[in-house]
Order: structure tokens, then C-alpha cells, then sequence
């Protein structure tokens, strides 16, 4: 039995170490390099998603591959005509995700999406506007990534600042991370 | 070949209670568990992206992005039709248990995936049921069997005083064979994404699970052969010789823990390549062995052993081999189509004794073992299609488990197709069903070698009911 059990933690040990790819979301703060792998790493396409693709899966996609943790944010900016936040969010989600893959629309930053794209290229490094900007573009928010890319700010602008105990403190509080409330369920 | 198994299986399980085909329940593959995979043929170990991933391949369950509560239901039935000296006789029985149930938790991530779960599965099913009846013409009984190596027939008035019989076959042989029980495990699971794509995983699980084993047996002497002989000289009664009952009752307590360790990778959106490794499993058998005998006389006498003589309660422990399974599954526009194959080498099953078998018995079992068992490589395919339109869709499989006996025919492994369906609602609950059916051929010795053999033509189906709810 013990065998067992010290084969479970060995397996499960990389998680804890530095360089494992999964990266648990414990509000924990973020190396640079971090930071910059997570950037790169949104805006790949998320092939266990696309595997599932709403267009041969249907209502699958979503059961198998939307995780708990990413939301469906309202739009809160007019469009103007007859447009409603009741058809934006069927929209996005009858959305092909062959297409508009879902890690792609982050809060802002790259995207397939033409209106995402165009907002997350001049978003990128400013923390509170990426995630607003993502929300207004009316694409589905993941709060995670919306989190992350507030903390890579936060953390860039702590180590511009050169102070990183008031830096960093300050930055804490306003982290989205933590105070952003940014959706998760 | 392989009956000489059987043989022993059922009979000399006065002395020597073990065999191989002991070895060889526990050491086979189940028929595996939730609807879905069963539904595919449990070609599975490339999937394994719900629940059941913690059954057929713990990294898949790093795939899972939602809270996961699953929970199923079976109802199995089989048949047997036996053939004893040319008469068929047919056999029904079934069984109604858990499938499964459990539940998976993600774990956010700012990357990759985490997840861990727990579940239980219904893991082997030992039901079964052979009936026989039929007249041996041969020179052999089981009295005279059991004469070779027990006071049975002695204590029976059936010898004389020195243990020789005037029985000489030629009875009508009558009985049946009762089998029940399953093994069921829970399984405590992590897996996650150890590089982009390319997950793993491990199940620790903790088994348990019964099985009991009823053999009857009763021999007449429908044509009065020995009447009028007197079997036990200087006891009159034994004139009057009309049918002897021997039944024995198999009981087994189980419990046994296992690890699987897996690993799973994601090429693109195509495919899928999943490999698992199964570290042996220690079952440990508490085992209480009841043996019941009587002769039935002209004049109303009846004659029988007191059962404590000859019954034993005995622990030990029965590894079985590794399990090494590789599959690929592919994804063409909705259409998912997946293979996998599994080594097994029966030859590293062994027994070890705990208590009461003695090194010898031990050591004699693992010779058998290894003498007449060997490796076989398992196969099962299946496929799924979604229509998108309506979330609904549709499975089938085929699978082959093959014999653990060296130079089986193909006849002696058990094959099966499945089916299955799937249906989601309000793009969380998924209520899935399969339908699975199996056939393969058998046979058994009620005592020596190829005297009394049933051959059985078996066939099984079992129905899952299931569902999961993913929030």
C-alpha cells in the first residue's frame, strides 16, 4: 500500500516544481517567464476544445470541454439596432470553435476574432482595460486568463517600479485576480 | 488441454480446493463499466475523457473540465447450453448490480489541467450457471474418483473395508454448477497535463468482492445395475444401492488493491494515443470450502458424512500479471473510431499462501500455472457518432477477450459486440445506454479427465443504464 501511495505523489509531484507545464491557480504570484509562457500559451489554439468542435459535437463542446472556471460575460455595450445580450450570448456560443478558438479571447489579447484581435493588440500590457475590452467585444471570458493577464501587469509594473515591496503590495490590491471578480463561478 | 483445469476445478476440491482456474477468474479481464465505453467497445484507453477514465486510463480524466457526477446501473443475463453425453440442457441466470458512479473535480488552472476523482466500479462478474443430466455408459463414477483420495465413499458404505468399490459406472449423472459473486473497486484518481497536450495519470484502487461457487452432483443407478450386490460386505442394507449426492460449496471473501498508471496524448484536434500499464493486483482470498455427501439406500436408509471432516477455511493470496494496453482513437468530423489492444502473460499469476495451503500446494499451483497458461494479446475497437443537431449519439463496438490457456481454440475466446446511444440534455446531463452481448465456448470436468465433461456454449449480455451531470 505504501508503494501506491508513493507512486501517486511521485506522479503528481511535478506539479509542484517549477517548469511542470499545469500551472494551479492558487493566487499565486508569477514570474515574467511565466507570464510570457501563459501569454503564448492563450493564444494557441486549444486543441482539446477544438477536438470537440461545435460543428461535429453540437452541444458536446461545451459539456466536454468549456471548464467550469471560464464564464459567459454579458455584454454590456449597446451594438445598437435590435441587438440584445440575449443574442450575443447565443452567438457566442453557437460559435465554431474551429474558428474563434475559446482561449483566443482571453480578455483582449490576440485572437482569431477580427473585433478580439484588434482590442487585445492595444490592450496588451495595460492591466483593468484588457479584461473590459475583451467583455465589450462580446466574446465568451475566460476569468482565469482575464486574471493572469492582470497579474503579468501587475508583476511587470512592480519590477519597472524597482521597489518590489510597495510595488508588488500595491499591486496586489488591485490585482484582478483577487479582486476582479471576474466571473468564476 | 485445457479442462484438465476443470477437471480439478470442480472435483478434487475436496483436497486440493486451489487450481489454476482460481487463478484464472481473477486474473481475467471484467467486461468492463460505463455505459459509454462499454457502448464503444471499451476501446476506451484512448478516450477515458469522463468518469470511466479512472477505470480504463487515469489520464484521461485530465481532459475533463467541468465537475463530473456519474453514476450507473446493470442488468446482466446468461445462458448456457450444455451438452453431457448428448443430451443439451439450458441454463439461465442473471444479475442486477452497480455499475458505477463517482465524481471528478478540476482543479482551476492558469494552464494545463488538473484533476482528481474517485468512483467506483463494478469491475468482474463470476455469474454463471451449468445444469447436466444424463447417462454415463462409461466405466467411471465419481464415487470411484473420490475413492482414489478420500474416506467419502468409505464413510458411505459404498467400499468395503479395505476402500475397494464394486461401483463400476454406468450411473446416470445428474446435477448442476451455481456460480455468483462480482468484485467491485473503488478507485481514487490525479491526473494532469504534463506537457501541451500530452497527459498522465494514476488510479489507485481498492477492491472487493465475493464469489461463490455451488457444484451438485448426484449419480443414480437408474437401471439397477448394483442391485442386489451388496457394496459394504456384512452390511445387508448395501444390497439396495439407489444414488449418491456429493455437493460442495466454494466461499470466497475478496479483497485486493491494484495501481494503474497512464498516459495520454492529444495529437491536434485528429487523434488521441493512450497508454496504460496495470500493476499486478494482490487479491487476497478468504476461503471457506464446505464439502456435503450422502448415499440413499432401497429400504429408506440414508447415509451421510458429517460435513466438518472435510471442509476448510484456508488464506492466500493470488497475484495476478501485468496488464499492458496501448490504443489510438481518431476523430474524423464527428466520427470517432478507436483501437486498442492489451498484453496479458497469465503465466505470471501465482499463488502464496497466508494460511493453511502449505508450500507444497503453493508451489504445485504455480507450476500448473506456468505449465499451462500463457500470453494473449486482447483487442477491442469501437466507434462513436454525434449528431450535433440533436446532442445525441450513437455507439458500437467489438471486443475479444482471448482464452489464458495455451493452445485454446479460437472457439474458447469470448467475443462480444456492443451497442450503445447517448442523449444531452441542456448541454449538462448525459444519459447514456449500452447493450452488450458475448459468446464463447466452454468446458468442464465434473471429476478426471474428459469422464464426465460438460461442454457448454455460453452466452452473455448485459444492459447499462447510465448518466452524468457536468456543472
Amino acid at each position: 500500500m505504501k508503494y501506491n501511495i508513493f507512486l501517486l505523489a511521485f506522479l503528481i509531484s511535478p506539479l509542484f516544481f517549477s517548469g511542470c507545464y499545469t500551472i494551479i491557480d492558487m493566487g499565486q504570484p508569477l514570474s515574467n517567464e511565466q507570464i510570457t509562457e501563459l501569454e503564448d500559451d492563450y493564444n494557441d489554439v486549444d486543441e482539446v476544445y477544438s477536438f470537440y468542435s461545435n460543428r461535429y459535437f453540437g452541444g458536446y463542446t461545451g459539456y466536454h470541454a468549456l471548464p467550469w472556471w471560464y464564464t459567459i460575460t454579458p455584454v454590456t455595450v449597446s451594438a445598437g439596432g435590435n441587438y440584445s445580450q440575449s443574442d450575443d450570448l447565443k452567438v457566442t456560443r453557437r460559435r465554431d470553435s474551429e474558428q474563434n478558438s475559446l482561449r483566443n479571447r482571453d480578455g483582449g489579447r490576440a485572437s482569431s476574432l477580427g473585433t478580439s484581435g484588434s482590442t487585445a493588440g492595444s490592450s496588451r500590457g495595460s492591466s483593468g482595460s484588457s479584461g473590459s475590452s475583451g467583455s465589450s467585444s462580446g466574446s465568451a471570458t475566460k476569468s482565469g486568463s482575464s486574471n493572469s493577464s492582470s497579474s503579468a501587469t501587475k508583476s511587470s509594473n512592480a519590477n519597472d517600479s524597482g521597489n518590489r515591496n510597495s510595488g508588488s503590495s500595491e499591486n496586489r490590491s488591485s490585482s484582478g485576480r483577487n479582486s476582479s471578480g471576474g466571473g468564476r463561478k | 488441454m485445457r479442462r484438465f483445469l476443470g477437471i480439478f476445478l470442480i472435483v478434487s476440491t475436496t483436497i486440493f480446493a486451489q487450481t489454476v482456474n482460481d487463478a484464472v477468474r481473477l486474473a481475467s479481464p471484467g467486461y468492463g463499466s460505463s455505459p459509454r465505453a462499454i457502448g464503444m467497445g471499451n476501446a476506451f484507453v484512448s478516450m477515458s475523457d469522463d468518469g470511466a477514465g479512472m477505470f480504463y486510463n487515469p489520464a484521461g480524466i485530465a481532459l475533463v473540465r467541468r465537475f463530473e457526477l456519474d453514476a450507473g446501473f446493470k442488468y446482466g443475463f446468461y445462458n448456457n447450453r450444455t451438452t453431457f453425453f448428448g443430451k443439451q440442457v439450458q441454463s439461465n441466470s442473471s444479475v442486477a448490480d452497480i455499475d458505477n458512479f463517482g465524481v471528478l473535480i478540476p482543479i482551476p488552472t492558469l494552464r494545463g489541467s488538473f484533476v482528481v476523482g474517485a468512483s467506483y466500479n463494478g469491475n468482474q462478474d463470476f455469474a454463471g450457471k451449468t445444469e447436466f443430466n444424463a447417462f454415463n455408459s462409461g466405466g467411471n463414477s465419481n464415487i470411484q474418483d473420490l475413492n482414489t483420495f478420500s474416506d467419502i465413499p468409505f464413510e458411505l458404505y459404498l467400499t468395503d473395508d479395505n476402500y475397494n468399490t464394486k461401483i463400476n459406472g454406468r450411473l446416470n449423472q445428474s446435477g448442476s454448477r451455481l456460480q455468483t459473486g462480482t468484485t467491485g473497486v473503488w478507485n481514487f484518481s490525479a491526473a494532469f497535463e504534463a506537457y501541451r497536450n500530452f497527459f498522465l495519470g494514476a488510479t489507485i484502487g481498492i477492491g472487493s468482492g465475493e464469489y461463490q461457487s455451488d457444484f451438485r452432483l448426484r449419480e443414480d443407478d437408474l437401471q439397477g445395475i448394483y442391485e442386489g450386490q451388496e457394496l459394504a460386505p456384512g452390511h445387508s442394507f448395501t444390497k439396495s444401492f439407489r444414488h449418491f449426492d456429493y455437493s460442495t460449496l466454494l466461499d470466497w471473501s475478496l479483497k485486493y488493491y491494484d495501481i494503474k498508471v497512464g498516459l495520454l496524448y492529444q495529437i491536434r484536434d485528429l487523434a488521441r494515443l493512450g497508454l496504460t500499464i496495470q500493476f499486478p493486483s494482490n487479491y487476497t482470498v478468504k476461503e471457506d470450502y464446505e464439502v456435503n455427501a450422502a448415499s440413499y439406500w432401497g429400504n429408506g436408509k440414508v447415509v451421510d458424512i458429517d460435513p466438518k471432516d472435510f471442509s476448510s477455511s484456508v488464506e492466500y493470496s493470488i497475484i495476478t500479471p501485468f496488464k499492458f494496453t496501448g490504443g489510438l482513437s481518431l476523430n474524423l468530423y464527428g466520427l470517432i473510431v478507436s483501437g486498442q489492444a492489451t498484453l496479458i502473460d497469465y503465466t505470471n499469476t501465482s499463488f502464496k499462501d497466508i494460511s493453511g495451503l502449505g508450500g507444497t500446494t503453493v508451489a504445485n499451483l504455480n507450476r500448473d500455472i506456468s505449465s499451462m497458461l500463457g500470453s494473449v494479446l486482447n483487442y477491442n475497437f469501437g466507434a462513436e457518432y454525434t449528431f450535433p443537431m440533436i446532442d445525441m449519439r450513437v455507439r458500437a463496438g467489438y471486443f475479444v477477450q482471448k482464452s489464458p490457456y495455451k493452445d485454446d481454440p479460437s472457439e474458447y475466446d469470448k467475443k462480444f459486440v456492443t451497442f450503445g446511444a447517448g442523449y444531452l440534455i441542456d448541454g449538462e446531463l448525459s444519459i447514456d445506454a449500452a447493450y452488450v452481448m458475448g459468446w464463447w465456448n466452454d468446458f468442464g470436468d465434473n471429476y478426471g479427465t474428459n469422464l464426465s465433461r460438460t461442454y457448454q456454449d455460453l452466452k452473455y449480455s448485459n444492459f447499462i443504464l447510465g448518466m452524468s451531470f457536468r456543472f
